[in-house]
């Protein structure tokens, strides 16, 4: 102890392990503080490596910057380890606060946010689009004639919604709202279907590319252009309430005969009920829990949020006379049935049929079996008049836009993001380890984790260990 | 004791292990008193497993060998906050029961034993994704 005190100046060498496994020997005087040495290990003989975001561990202690040397008693010969960490903390945190938010979906209030934005609607500038007026008329034929400002006027065509949009006031007021983490949770508490599909539908509303869509005048013309030319038929007639049957969707007719017993086993069990009548209201999607399965036709955000790439299924079935296909099952609307959602089904499970429609989608066909609809002359340009939107959906996410639609229907599935379990993440790799005969799942995540995904070296590490 | 090898040669042979960096990289221990002639109280550090929450991050704890020790487990206790299911949320404790090596515990097992079993914990696929409390909060 009393060493410590009359500071012992004799020089003591010891070892600096990194962790980058490369090892320094030096002699220091043990009066030298930690940051000292640390200033001396940054250098680039030593470890190269900022003092800030150097750690040094001795004897299962954290050095601290201030102490010397001599009081932690490193001694003649013994190993200090240096360990590269984060800059500050802010890198780690907003990580974990991310994934605190993401978890529950209940998250709370921002600071400084009214509460009232929760409780009153009267308040609620999206009072309009959030509030239960949509909620509960899955059956009622005409919802449609509730504007999206809940009068009782007539439906807004998109041209109109996206006109309002171009007025600055409230394209920023809605840009705003969707900004605020606040109205979101209400949205998604709202929307049981919203609910059920948990922290995506958060990530994605706070995607500042989707906000940017959804309030893109541009960008929802195209939209309603795409909708228009795919389902005109059925705003054509918006009035008609749920007498309408559903046509048969054009695009089953390639092969729903191969693909019926498919059905039921994941595909949108949760909108039995779908409205099959929505406006051509890009808002449907929010607080409209029965609309958004139905209105996957009419509103390509819905299918987004809907059941089983109805959004995917809407831009080739509903609305034009159905010159094609009985097959689909079911297909009185009024019986809560819903032939778009048997569809759905039958597409999530044939990948052939999603990439056709992806392929479809992504203007590469106006491709006689994808839309065999005579009256959809124009699919093609309105696929690419759709497309750009869409691609910044596919950014948000990999919900890949029409196909994704699919994915989001069902049990919502890991956002593809960089904190993928390992199972996706190297799902390529696992499979071919596992063709080499490679069985044992943990160890081989483990190998390709510490490979950082390279199936050769993952080998060797197995191989090895 | 027999032939086994006393409490007292057994940590002095774990304190030289520990101050020389012999044992694994990522785990670090030594005495939190070095007159403690009784070695009872020992300090250990994890580096937090890649790819986890933990990455970047150094959990300390404290470990306390009592005098039967090597014949019985010591108590582990994070001084570091964090978010484990062994770990007692309160007080930093790692639950024995809920650690296989302290649970199973045998003669032969290390202080790194126990460092490297737990860091093996945090990296599990089910642990490592867990909400982390702030770096340098502690218990």
């Amino acid at each position: 102890m009393a060493d410590e005190s009359t500071a012992d100046e004799t020089p003591i060498t010891f070892n600096v392990k990194s962790s980058s496994d490369a090892k320094y020997v030096l002699t220091i005087p043990p009066s030298m503080t930690v940051i000292d040495l640390k200033t001396k290990l940054s250098g680039p003989e030593y470890a190269d490596i900022p003092p800030d975001r150097q750690r040094l561990i001795y004897s299962g202690r954290v050095l601290k910057d201030a102490d010397t040397l001599g009081s932690y008693k490193v001694k003649e010969g013994n190993t200090v380890h240096l360990v590269k960490g984060a800059a500050s903390n802010q890198r780690q945190n907003p990580a974990n606060q991310g994934s605190v938010n993401a978890g529950g979906p209940g998250a709370q209030p921002a600071p400084g946010v009214p509460t009232n934005l929760a409780s009153g609607t009267g308040q609620d500038p999206l009072a309009g689009l959030t509030g239960a007026r949509y909620a509960g008329y899955a059956q009622m034929p005409n919802a449609n004639m509730f504007g999206p400002d809940g009068g009782m006027g007539p439906p807004p065509d998109p041209e109109h919604m996206a006109s309002m949009l171009e007025n600055p006031n409230f394209a920023s007021t809605l840009n705003e709202a969707l900004a605020n983490p606040q109205v979101i949770d209400q949205m998604i508490r709202s929307n049981p279907m919203l609910r059920d599909m948990g922290p995506q539908v958060r990530q994605m509303m706070q995607d500042p590319g989707f906000r940017a869509m959804m309030t893109n005048p541009e960008a929802l013309r195209n939209i309603s252009q795409m909708q228009r030319q795919f389902g005109g038929g059925m705003f054509g007639g918006t009035g008609g309430g749920g007498n309408q049957a559903f046509p048969a969707p054009g695009i089953t007719d390639t092969t729903p005969g191969g693909q019926p017993s498919a059905e039921g086993e994941t595909a949108a069990p949760r909108q039995p009920d779908a409205a099959p009548q929505q406006p051509p209201n890009p808002f449907a999607m929010f607080g409209n829990p029965a609309g958004v399965g139905g209105a996957g036709g009419a509103n390509p955000f819905a299918a987004l949020f809907g059941s089983g790439g109805m959004g995917g299924s809407g831009g080739n079935a509903p609305g034009s006379p159905p010159p094609v296909g009985t097959q689909a099952p079911g297909a009185n609307p009024q019986q809560g049935a819903n032939p778009i959602a048997d569809m759905a089904r039958n597409m999530m499970q044939n990948p052939q049929m999603m990439q056709q429609m992806m392929g479809a989608m992504g203007g590469m066909g106006a491709n006689p079996t994808a839309n065999p609809d005579p009256s959809n002359p124009n699919a093609n340009s309105a696929a690419n008049a759709g497309f750009n939107p869409f691609t910044a959906l596919q950014g948000l996410g990999g919900m890949g836009g029409f196909g994704g639609a699919g994915a989001f229907g069902t049990p919502p599935p890991p956002a593809p993001q960089d904190d993928r379990p390992p199972e996706d993440r190297y799902a390529e790799q696992l499979r071919q380890l596992n063709d080499m005969g490679f069985y044992e799942f943990e160890r081989n995540v483990e190998a390709l984790r510490r490979t950082g995904g390279s199936v050769q070296g993952a080998v060797e590490y197995l191989l090895t260990h | 004791m027999g032939a086994k090898v006393p409490r007292n040669f057994r940590l002095l042979e774990e304190l030289e292990k520990g101050e020389k960096g012999l044992g694994a990289e990522a785990c670090s221990y030594g005495l939190s008193d070095g007159d403690d002639l009784l070695m009872s109280n020992w300090n250990g550090t994890i580096l937090g497993p890649p790819h986890s929450a933990h990455e970047n991050r150094i959990y300390s704890l404290n470990i306390h060998c009592g005098e039967t020790y090597p014949d019985t487990p010591p108590t582990v206790q994070f001084v570091s906050k964090i978010n484990l299911p062994c770990v007692d949320q309160k007080t930093g404790r790692v639950d024995p029961q809920r650690l296989p090596c302290l649970y199973q515990w045998k003669r032969e097992n290390t202080m790194e034993t126990i460092l490297i079993e737990l860091r093996r914990f945090m990296a599990l696929p089910q642990h490592k994704k867990l909400p982390q409390p702030a770096e340098g909060s502690t218990f």
